[in-house]
Order: C-alpha cells, then sequence, then structure tokens
C-alpha cells in the first residue's frame, strides 16, 4: 500500500482479527525492504521471545504506529489510524517510547514491564515494553518482563 | 503505614531492618561526599507494618545499637552509610544492599538498578520521584517529603526480602556475598589523592600554548572539519571525514601528524583544564572519585565524579605525575602481570599457555613462536607483533579482519596465523567453543568466582563477549578481592589503609614512608591469598613501582627519585 506522501507502507504482520496486539514504533529497514512489520531480525527475534514466553506471533496481530520510515508530513495520519487498528483489543503489547507517550501519555523508563493507562484505549489492558530497535542493542531484561506480564494477562484474559 | 517517631527496638537475630536517609541541600554530583544537613532516617523493620523515622543526629547512637543483630538493609548503602558516618561511628559489618545484589546477579541482563528500577520489577509498582528534589532546597520536612522518605525504606525492604526469597539460594549470588558486598567497607575507607595543582595548571597553559603554536604553523581551525578537509585535499590527502581514526590511517604524513597533536593537546588543555580543578580539588587539595563497585555488567568498578580511570596514562602520562603522595609519603603502584593471559590459562587449562606462565615467558613471544613454529625467535624479532595482536586479541574475540587490518596484512595470512594459534593452543579453542555454547544455552557466561554475566545473543557481539565477559569480569573478581584482602590486613595489623586510586588491575596508594615495607609485604600476601583463591594453579604475580607521583616510572622526571626510594 502507498501512503499518501508517496512512499511503500510496511503492512501488519500476524492474525488480523486477533484482540491480542504487538505495537511497534515504526518498520526498520528489512520491514521496509520486505513490506511488511516485524519480518527483519529484529521482529524475528521478538517472535522468539515471544515463543519463550509461550506466545505464538501468529496468533497475534502486529503493527507498527508508523507504516514507513519516519515522515514529519504523514506522522499524525498514522498515529490516527494506528489507534483506530488498536480499538477494541483487548490485550495490547506497546513497545518503544513514542508509542507509550503517543497513546498512554507515560515514559518508557519509569513504565517499562508494567500495565499503564490509556486514555483512548480504556477497554485495553496495556504493557509497556522496550522498543524492538532496541532488541540487539540493550540487554533483554527490559523486554522478558514485559513479555513475561503479557504472556501472564494473556492467560488471565483466557 | 504509619510513621512513628521512636527508635524501633527489639530487633531479633537477622531480622531484615531496611535503612534510608534523606539530607537537605545536596547537590548530585557530590553525592558519594558527605554534606548538607541531616534530614531523617527512615527505618523499616522486616514483619511490621509501620515505619519508623527520626529526625535528630543524636538518635542515632541508639539506633544503631538497637539494630545491632539484626541484618541491615539498604539500597546504594554506599551513599546511607558515608553520610551517617559523619554523626555516628558504624562498625563493618554484613550488609544486603538491594543495588548492588541486583547489580551483581543480573549484570548483563537489566541496565539500570535505581530504586524506582528495582520497585518496578519486583513489585510492579511506579515510583515517582518529584518529591525527591524538595530536598535540595527544603530546611524542613513536609508530610509528603516524610511519607516519600518512609516508602524508600518500606519498598527497600520489601525488594530485599524477595530478594532473598528469589535469589540468595541462586549460585550467582556469591558474586554478591563473596566480591561486591565486601568492597562496601574498603570502598567507604578510601582516601582522596593529592593533587599538585601547580604543576597542572603549568601544564595545562603549556598544552594551550602549544596548541596555539603548532596551529599557527598549520594556518588553520584543526577542530573545523571544512577546513582540516580542504587543508589535507591541497596536501593531496582525500578524505571523507576528520575523525580521528580516519586521520590516523594517515599518520605517516606530517601535516596529519601535526593536526593529531594539536587536537591532542587542545583535548587535554580542555578535558582537563582549569575547570576540572575547580570541580573536583576539594580544600585539602585532594580528589575523592565515587568509585562504583560493579560500575560495567562484567563487574567491573567504575568512577565517577570525576572519573579517574579516563586520566591519560599512555598519551598523555604527565596527568598522572599530577597525583602525588602527601608529605612523608611515597606513591605505590600496583599492577597485575599478564592478568588477562593468565586467566584465560586458568579457565582454558590449556597446557602450553599455562607452562609458559609457570616458566615465566614473554607470552606474546610465546604465541609468535608457535605460530611460526620458530622455537629460537628472539625478543627482539619483528613478528613477536604478530605474536602480541594474536595474544591479546584472543580474549576480545579477534577475527581474521581484525588481525589484518591491525597488523596491516593480507586477510589470508591473518587468517592462517589465526588457525595456526588454534592448532597450537587448542585448549583456548575448546574453551572459546564451551563458552559460546553456553551463552547460547543458558543466556549467561561464568567467572570463576561465579558471577553471572548475561549476554543479549541478537547482539552481533555476542560470540566475542561471551570469551571477553569471563576474562574481565574475572579480573574484575580478582581485583575487588585483593583489595579488601588489603583492607583486611591493615586492620588487622593497625596499618592505615592508603589506596586511593583503582584502575581496572591497577591499585594506586599514598603510604607513609616508614610503612612501606610493611605495606608491600601486605599487599604481596594479599595479592597470593587472591590468585589462591580464584585462581588457582596459576602463578600470578603483580608488577609493583614506587615513586612521588601516581606515573612512578613513566615518566623520566620521577626515576631519579624513586631510585633513591628504592
Amino acid at each position: 500500500m502507498i501512503c499518501s506522501c508517496g512512499k511503500r507502507q510496511v503492512s501488519t504482520w500476524g492474525d488480523l482479527s486477533s484482540l491480542v496486539m504487538v505495537v511497534a514504533e515504526a518498520p526498520l529497514f528489512d520491514d521496509v525492504k520486505n513490506g511488511v512489520a516485524f519480518s527483519g531480525n529484529y521482529g524475528e527475534a521478538l517472535k522468539t521471545e515471544m515463543g519463550k514466553v509461550g506466545i505464538q506471533a501468529s496468533g497475534c496481530r502486529m503493527l507498527t504506529m508508523y507504516k514507513h520510515v519516519y515522515d514529519e508530513e504523514c506522522l499524525f495520519d498514522h498515529e490516527n489510524t494506528t489507534l483506530k487498528e488498536l480499538m477494541g483489543a483487548k490485550l495490547i503489547l506497546m513497545l518503544g517510547s513514542y508509542c507509550l507517550s503517543t497513546y498512554a501519555d507515560c515514559t518508557l523508563s519509569e513504565y517499562s514491564g508494567t500495565i499503564v493507562r490509556s486514555k483512548f484505549l480504556r477497554k485495553s489492558i496495556v504493557v509497556a515494553g522496550p522498543s524492538i530497535a532496541a532488541i540487539g542493542k540493550t540487554p533483554l531484561g527490559e523486554l522478558r518482563l514485559a513479555l513475561e506480564l503479557f504472556a501472564e494477562q494473556r492467560r488471565v484474559l483466557k | 503505614m504509619k510513621i512513628i517517631n521512636e527508635v524501633p527496638t527489639d530487633i531479633k537475630k537477622g531480622q531484615m531492618v531496611s535503612l534510608d536517609c534523606e539530607f537537605y541541600g545536596q547537590t548530585l554530583e557530590k553525592l558519594h561526599r558527605p554534606h548538607g544537613t541531616f534530614a531523617c532516617i527512615s527505618i523499616a523493620v522486616e514483619g511490621r507494618e509501620d515505619t519508623y523515622q527520626l529526625y535528630d543526629t543524636h538518635d542515632l547512637k541508639k539506633l544503631f545499637l538497637s539494630m545491632g543483630k539484626g541484618l541491615w538493609v539498604g539500597h546504594n548503602m554506599l551513599y546511607d552509610l558515608r553520610q551517617l558516618m559523619k554523626f555516628v561511628e558504624i562498625k563493618p559489618r554484613y550488609v544486603h544492599d538491594t543495588m548492588l545484589v541486583d547489580q551483581s546477579m543480573f549484570g548483563g541482563y537489566y541496565q539500570k538498578f535505581s530504586l524506582a528500577d528495582l520497585v518496578r520489577r519486583y513489585e510492579g509498582e511506579i515510583m515517582h520521584k518529584e518529591v525527591r528534589s524538595e530536598f535540595s532546597d527544603a530546611t524542613e520536612m513536609t508530610p509528603e517529603m516524610k511519607e516519600y522518605a518512609a516508602g524508600d525504606a518500606t519498598h527497600t525492604l520489601n525488594i530485599a526480602l524477595k530478594q532473598r526469597e528469589q535469589h540468595q539460594d541462586a549460585l550467582g549470588f556469591s558474586a554478591y556475598s563473596d566480591i561486591d558486598e565486601k568492597m562496601i567497607w574498603p570502598i567507604l575507607d578510601m582516601q582522596g589523592t593529592l593533587i599538585d595543582v601547580g604543576a597542572w595548571t603549568k601544564a595545562v597553559k603549556g598544552f594551550e600554548d602549544k596548541a596555539q603554536e603548532l596551529q599557527d604553523e598549520l594556518g588553520f581551525n584543526v577542530n573545523s572539519a571544512a577546513q582540516v578537509l580542504s587543508s589535507l585535499k591541497k596536501a593531496g590527502i582525500h578524505l571523507i571525514n576528520t575523525k580521528a581514526e580516519t586521520l590516523l590511517e594517515y599518520a605517516d604524513r606530517p601535516i596529519v601528524r601535526q593536526i593529531l597533536e594539536t587536537r591532542m593537546y587542545r583535548k587535554a588543555a580542555s578535558t582537563y583544564g582549569m575547570k576540572w580543578l575547580e570541580k573536583n580539588v576539594e580544600a585539602d587539595g585532594k580528589v575523592y572519585s565515587s568509585w562504583h563497585i560493579t560500575g560495567a555488567e562484567t563487574g567491573r568498578m567504575s568512577s565517577s565524579n570525576p572519573n579517574l580511570q579516563n586520566i591519560p596514562s599512555r598519551k598523555m602520562p604527565i596527568f598522572r605525575t599530577f597525583f602525588v603522595a602527601s608529605t612523608g609519603n611515597i606513591f605505590i603502584v600496583d599492577d597485575v602481570h599478564q592478568q588477562e593471559p593468565c586467566i584465560l590459562a586458568y579457565e582454558s587449562k590449556d597446557k602450553i599457555l599455562t607452562e609458559a606462565i609457570f616458566k615465566g615467558e614473554d607470552l606474546h613471544l610465546t604465541v609468535a613462536r608457535e605460530i611460526f613454529n620458530d622455537p629460537a625467535m628472539k625478543k627482539e624479532d619483528d613478528r613477536r607483533a604478530v605474536g602480541k595482536t594474536i595474544n591479546l586479541g584472543t580474549s576480545y574475540g579477534l577475527s581474521a579482519v581484525g588481525a589484518a587490518k591491525r597488523l596491516n596484512i593480507p586477510l589470508e595470512e591473518a587468517e592462517r596465523f589465526i588457525q595456526q594459534y588454534f592448532n597450537r593452543f587448542s585448549g583456548v579453542f575448546s574453551w572459546i567453543s564451551q563458552m559460546r555454547q553456553q551463552a547460547y544455552n543458558n543466556g549467561y557466561v561464568k567467572t570463576s568466582a561465579g558471577r553471572r554475566i548475561y549476554m543479549n545473543t541478537y547482539n552481533t557481539q555476542w560470540q566475542n563477549n561471551a570469551i571477553n565477559a569471563p576474562i574481565q569480569g574475572g579480573a574484575a573478581d580478582f581485583t575487588k578481592m585483593w583489595k579488601r584482602k588489603i583492607w583486611e590486613k591493615c586492620r588487622e595489623q593497625g596499618l592505615p589503609y592508603t589506596i586511593c586510586l583503582i584502575v581496572h588491575d591497577e591499585l594506586g596508594s599514598d603510604t607513609p614512608r616508614a610503612m612501606v615495607k610493611d605495606m608491600n609485604h601486605l599487599r604481596k600476601e594479599a595479592f597470593d591469598e587472591t590468585a589462591t583463591t580464584l585462581f588457582k594453579g596459576i602463578p600470578m604475580s603483580s608488577e609493583f613501582e614506587m615513586g612521588k607521583s601516581w606515573a612512578c616510572k613513566s615518566v623520566k622526571e620521577d626515576t631519579e627519585d624513586e631510585e633513591e626510594t628504592a
């Protein structure tokens, strides 16, 4: 799909009907190249880590807040489109500080690995976690902490 | 939770008691130095719902007597103990430091270890620290400040209880109980280092003048990328940027050398200029750094405000001459000899490497001899440089590409050298494979003292880190244990504890002349005991130098004096 700015957008990955969602900030280099969110190395790493806590990534709806690389021109449109996609979700793993500040008005450093409140997503349980872009660069503890909480909430939902 | 304004009583043996003190008027950069006005101490006791809070320093003596049997708990206890020792005598004892426990247990797994981080991770709660900033300007406590202070003590106790439950019996806990916790008291007793401010100031002025003189000769501003690129272009050197590593590739050209030299003097004058002195040298003429027991994920110590581990040692050794011994004292510097190869030999059990260490051989030469299959190779042989690069590089997972670049040789040749190295040092090769396998399977590697260092296997460097971490971590464990033993022996023998610097495998001390002999004996004894405990069977040794300053023999001016001293 082509964005109004002319750039190619990445498509959402996984089970598009799932009410359990994973939202990251923006597609990474390989995702853009492949045209699919979470299809690059770090996306695959996230899927592996999700598997370790018993969550099949393919059973979740996995999307990015921005649908292509950063472009100020259409940021706001993307934020709104993604919010519409997220509405109705029962459980959301929200990855990265931009996502958290945009949708839950909180900082990653203070809230990572906890459940946060979002005034836009009142009916959803939102778990905060670190950016997918940090997977290969920073220690894995915070991501795993968030994933464990996400998995626990999913079990409760079931 | 109720706040009770009295000293807690009836503390049982081993009962956890958490302490947290607050001060008015403290500055963030100087938290490692006792300053500010006492605001309160909050105490939470295991099994009790209420929190105790005292506002008068006269109550402290009674408090510490009352808590005598308990297990003291705190978050970053170096801070609390240092501040409290200004008011009351506190004798060394085993303590449970929640920050240090997590740093020791989760090196490489988590990055941040503040109380708020631990509360979030252990309790799933968010700590809002806005009230904390009020202490800097306040002179009395509001109800919110009292509640905030009490909350810190309560959270710390809750975390300690969870840590005890979850980790105390875990194998990795020994890194805390045997190594890191034992560093708390020696750090608290560490001295500052005297600075020769006059000589420092003169040198900085000299650097400024020298930089200006060199720049005038060049005729352009060395810090302007555009000017540097254009001048180099005129000299026939076409570069894409002016970063040091790019320039270094052309260091054989006089103009490039002069640019690098000018920048070096300019950087020295700005980084270690008058501002450095004004900010860091205290009224007694000494600098007191903030030493962090586990400053890195491998367990290595670090230093800040100021960072004394960054004081140049090779490029500008003159700075070390400004860290001087006090009047009547001698500066002693101990350096572990070939520490990393020794640890590699211990870990890998490689026969050739171990044998070479036992024989006291020059290890770089040994490696070169093995690689080139030339047992008669002399130390002066140029091929020793290959041995040195490969020997040092092994513990960092040096690749053929890296070796080729460093040695400026074709890739195929570098591949052959590395292959030959592993053929000859097969124990090292097996150990490297084992470490990588362990890191991949378990998510962590361990040092000989049992410290776990977690790996991120999605990081492109993880295979190198898996080799380097047990060696660097082992070296860090060694330095800490050695330092602790020196401290213990000083106390036993009634000698002053004179260590004032720790830079990785190097210890610096400002020792009274009359005690040099005793101190040397004591340090040697402590060193041997540490080596036997951590790396049994490997004959480790330390090189020690004495002089007027930290530089000891590395700067000519000191040599004569040291010879006299010796």
